[in-house]
């Protein structure tokens, strides 16, 4: 089985067939910054981007994404350049605190605004409620989001 | 009227005042960091308070060695923001790390709210003592007396504008200063007259980046060669005792290395080579308990049920017994039900293991995310026969702490897995687990009672209370000493705050504290979010009984010494009425204050509305006012109140642990809901500057207020006063109509 992570193939032992996407991703790949966060897909921390959507990678069976370009915290900007708009928004708005959810967050922030680059409140809320932080990084996980999108509108 | 005195009673607790205090009591000492010399060197001696902690390097490249975990209560940044100020850096500049056991001697590690308290004066009194040593260096570089250099960013000035840096100050050498030999140095950060540069401003939290880039912090992030995947069957309560094991068919699965069952130490594992076999393992494993314990929900509630324990008399304990008037025409007489609450962090318990040799013998290292390594150490140590020195505990980054992450189970399955398969072992515990072995907030009730003169003074408080233990458990001491520690005084944790800050001129205050058949334990701000719910929720329904101001109500019964607290209900005060909040049926704005271990100073308001088409309260504004002396990190107190408001809402509307099937009966996030991104208010944070009082935590105080605030807030809009968390929605009247 090879798998397709952050533009690099990867071979994957069969022992890791049976494994969810998570698991390979973080324990045989290396990709530690994707989270094990509850394991039934309520909590948001283990977001990742497939074919360009956001997945809870807990919830997929590794040799489904076979053939799939998958796209982790890791890989979101290439190789040379420093931050991606999003991650450097969130230093911006010093959003983390503990910091566990945050790469979930940021996975799932991004896919928005590729969505929606102009996102009012509403939308933000709809799009991110299902990203738990216990926290309560909320407030500035929104502010973040809203300055990504003016920078990425700005960039544009 | 018929008039009845309290009988002065002299309890055991009179007697041993002040004892809980001295259990309870921290010594900590600075010593030099033995393992840390060679990596950097260092410009410190063992005697010097602090100074071990901080290096500068050959290159002039400042390290320090952060003697608080952090959990994402920012107070890392503080003391690296402290360092900076003293040596005149950007914190940015600084290089952080974490401590193993084996870096440091042992310490008692803090947790957040005592993290700036304890060691803001000592970390910055050693970073001016070896800024002044640094200046004494570099004056004999270029054979000028040390006055002749003035700061400068990274260095110093000569005469002439010369610079020299940290680096040719040091020239190269390792630097190793004999206490006598180091310079006094005042310290910036706590001159009034200095114009700080980095306390007091907003710096960017340590490891931020490595956050943003998915780097690794966290205990499950740690990959060791040829590590393996191991997790234990939690038991469904602290009593239950393992009658049969079933394998069925757990070892046969492909990549199982070994089922392991050890009843005496109620040890029941697997160890596997993915983490999938091991799920799967674990699915067939049958385990069949004893469980004498079995509990339900309204068992629960009868054990700490403050009216059924004042039929039968006085409570246990007598904190304040004076000469209340205890006749039944009380102005207000309410009761206040508070349920179980779980921590619900977001990272799950982990830990890895790992035995190899180092000079001839076996030792261990572990990496955990914990509040306490050393006690992790010893505990690894007791449970392999072993000396502590041969247990190496890595601190990593931890994922949500809430005082939840004092604990050793986690690091005991790994070492003992570990051990059995020779491997390095992680594990990680499932969502389930975290829930069910969760050292939860105990269930508390509370009955408080004021009555007043007609001018709205207090003449007699009462408050009495039954709560779960929360310090007074198995992690402070074992049986049988904990059974004596719990004969002779009460749980200082659950009677946080148990004393009102107003004044009276008799108060009576007494509590219960009760063995609950669940863990219990550390819980944001220990027993003082429910004590202060009570205190300040009957104070609001005071000032509504009153038909007077609720913030001018609390400012006239507060005494001369909570001038503190008086200047926040000032300025919260000020603030609100400059906003007046949004007038209409179903808003509505509610007001408490606070003080937390005598040091945080907090006044708090949230503005809500009813959206009756979601059938819901929403929190539409939180206006906070904290007065924490010294504001180190103003950014990181702002994110502090921000994640206790949050954690204030789901209070209110959310929280409480669900008890079923005889036990604790959560199993995910779905059973237990926590606020969320739609829950989210505006917010306006008010720092008080304090800049000539030693600084405090900020991690627990803002809880206190903010849940009564958003109860009062509640009764604004709606009438409806929250006896009982969280709210059924169902209750509220009005809730319903459109």
């Amino acid at each position: 089985m090879q798998l397709r992570v952050n533009g690099s193939l990867h071979e994957v032992p069969d022992r890791w067939k049976k494994e969810t996407l998570l698991t390979v991703l973080r324990e045989h790949l290396g990709l530690v910054g994707t989270k094990f966060g509850c394991g039934d897909g309520a909590c948001g921390a283990c977001t990742v981007h497939v074919e360009g959507g956001v997945v809870r990678s807990c919830q997929m069976r590794a040799s489904g994404a076979e053939a799939l370009e998958i796209v982790t915290i890791e890989g979101l900007v290439g190789t040379g350049a420093d931050l991606h708009p999003v991650q450097q928004a969130w230093l911006d708005e010093r959003v983390a605190q503990c910091g566990f959810c945050q790469a979930g967050q940021i996975m799932q922030a991004v896919a928005l605004l590729k969505e929606n680059p102009a996102p009012d409140e509403q939308a933000i809320v709809e799009h991110m409620n299902r990203n738990l932080c216990r926290c309560g990084t909320q407030a500035r996980v929104q502010k973040a989001i809203q300055r990504a999108a003016r920078e990425l509108r700005g960039q544009s | 009227m018929k008039t009845v005195k309290a009988k002065r009673r002299f309890t055991r607790r009179s007697l041993l005042k002040g004892a809980g205090v001295a259990a309870a009591g921290l010594t900590v000492t600075y010593v030099i960091g033995r393992h840390f010399v060679p990596i950097l060197p260092s410009l410190a001696t063992p005697d010097i308070d602090g100074v071990a902690w901080i290096s500068v390097g050959p290159d002039g490249q400042i390290s320090m060695l952060s003697p608080v975990h952090e959990m994402g209560q920012g107070s890392s940044l503080g003391l690296a923001q402290i360092v900076a100020e003293e040596l005149n850096v950007e914190s940015s500049e600084i290089k952080v790390s974490f401590p193993s056991t084996r870096d440091v001697p042992h310490m008692r590690f803090t947790t957040g709210s005592q993290a700036i308290a304890l060691h803001a004066r000592p970390v910055a009194d050693a970073a001016a003592r070896l800024r002044e040593e640094l200046r004494r260096k570099a004056a004999a570089v270029i054979d000028v007396e040390p006055a002749a250099l003035a700061d400068a960013k990274g260095g110093f000035f000569a005469p002439e504008k010369r610079f020299l840096s940290y680096s040719d100050a040091v020239a190269g050498e390792e630097l190793t200063l004999a206490s006598e030999s180091l310079p006094t140095g005042t310290s910036y950060t706590f001159d009034a007259t200095h114009e700080n540069r980095q306390v007091g401003h907003d710096a960017l939290q340590i490891q931020a980046r490595e956050i943003v880039m998915g780097a690794p912090v966290f205990a499950g992030d740690i990959l060791r060669p040829n590590m393996v995947y191991g997790r234990t069957v939690q038991a469904p309560a602290p009593d239950a005792r393992i009658l049969a094991v079933s394998d069925k068919g757990a070892g046969d699965v492909s990549g199982v290395i070994q089922v392991i069952i050890d009843k005496p130490r109620r040890l029941v594992g697997v160890v596997a080579e993915t983490p999938a076999s091991l799920e799967e393992a674990l699915k067939r494993l049958e385990v069949q308990w004893d469980r004498p314990g079995r509990f339900s929900a309204e068992e629960v509630a009868d054990r700490v049920d403050v009216d059924r324990a004042l039929a039968k008399g006085d409570l246990e304990h007598s904190l304040v017994d004076e000469d209340v008037d205890l006749s039944s025409d009380w102005t207000v007489d309410l009761r206040f039900d508070q349920p179980i609450l779980h921590h619900a962090a977001q990272e799950p318990r982990t830990a890895v293991a790992e035995f190899s040799q180092r000079d001839g013998q076996e030792v261990v290292d572990i990496w955990t995310g914990t509040q306490d390594i050393f006690v992790n150490q010893k505990k690894a140590a007791a449970d392999l026969g072993w000396s502590t020195d041969r247990v190496t505990v890595h601190a990593m980054r931890v994922g949500g702490g809430f005082g939840g992450r004092v604990l050793y189970d986690v690091v005991r399955e790994a070492v003992l897995l570990a051990q059995e398969v020779k491997r390095p072992v992680k594990v990680t515990w499932s969502r389930r687990d975290e829930f069910l072995a969760d050292r939860t907030r105990p269930p508390s009730s509370h009955r408080v009672q004021i009555r007043t003169d007609a001018h709205g003074q207090i003449s007699d408080w009462r408050h009495a209370c039954v709560s779960g233990y929360v310090l007074l458990t198995e992690l402070m001491a074992p049986q049988p000493l904990l059974s004596g520690m719990r004969m002779v005084m009460h749980d200082f944790g659950a009677a946080r705050e148990l004393k009102a800050p107003y004044s009276a001129r008799a108060r009576r205050i007494e509590m219960s504290d009760v063995d609950l058949p669940f863990h219990v334990g550390e819980w944001r701000s220990l027993g003082a979010a429910p004590n202060n719910f009570a205190i300040e929720s009957a104070m609001d329904e005071l000032a509504r009984k009153l038909k007077r101001d609720p913030l001018d109500l609390r400012m006239q019964n507060l005494g001369e010494e909570r001038a503190r607290l008086r200047n926040c209900l000032t300025r919260l005060k000020t603030i609100c009425d400059a906003r007046p909040g949004a007038p209409g049926k179903g808003r509505g704005r509610g007001y408490a204050c606070g003080i937390y271990q005598e040091h945080s100073y907090v006044a708090a308001a949230f503005d809500v509305a009813v959206d009756h088409q979601r059938r819901r309260i929403r929190a539409e504004h939180c206006t906070v006012v904290m007065d924490v002396g010294l504001a180190v990190s103003p950014d990181q107190i702002r994110a502090q109140i921000e994640g206790c408001a949050m954690m204030a809402i789901g209070q209110l509307w959310k929280e409480a642990a669900p008890v079923g099937d005889g036990g604790l009966s959560a199993h995910g996030f779905d059973d237990y809901p926590i606020p969320t991104m739609s829950d989210v208010p505006q917010f306006e944070i008010d720092i008080v500057d304090q800049g000539s009082t030693p600084p405090a935590g900020v991690g627990q105080a803002p809880i206190i207020a903010l849940v009564p605030a958003l109860a009062n807030a509640l009764r604004d809009a709606t009438g409806y006063r929250a006896l009982k968390l969280p709210i059924n929605f169902d209750d509220i009247p009005g809730i319903l109509d459109s």
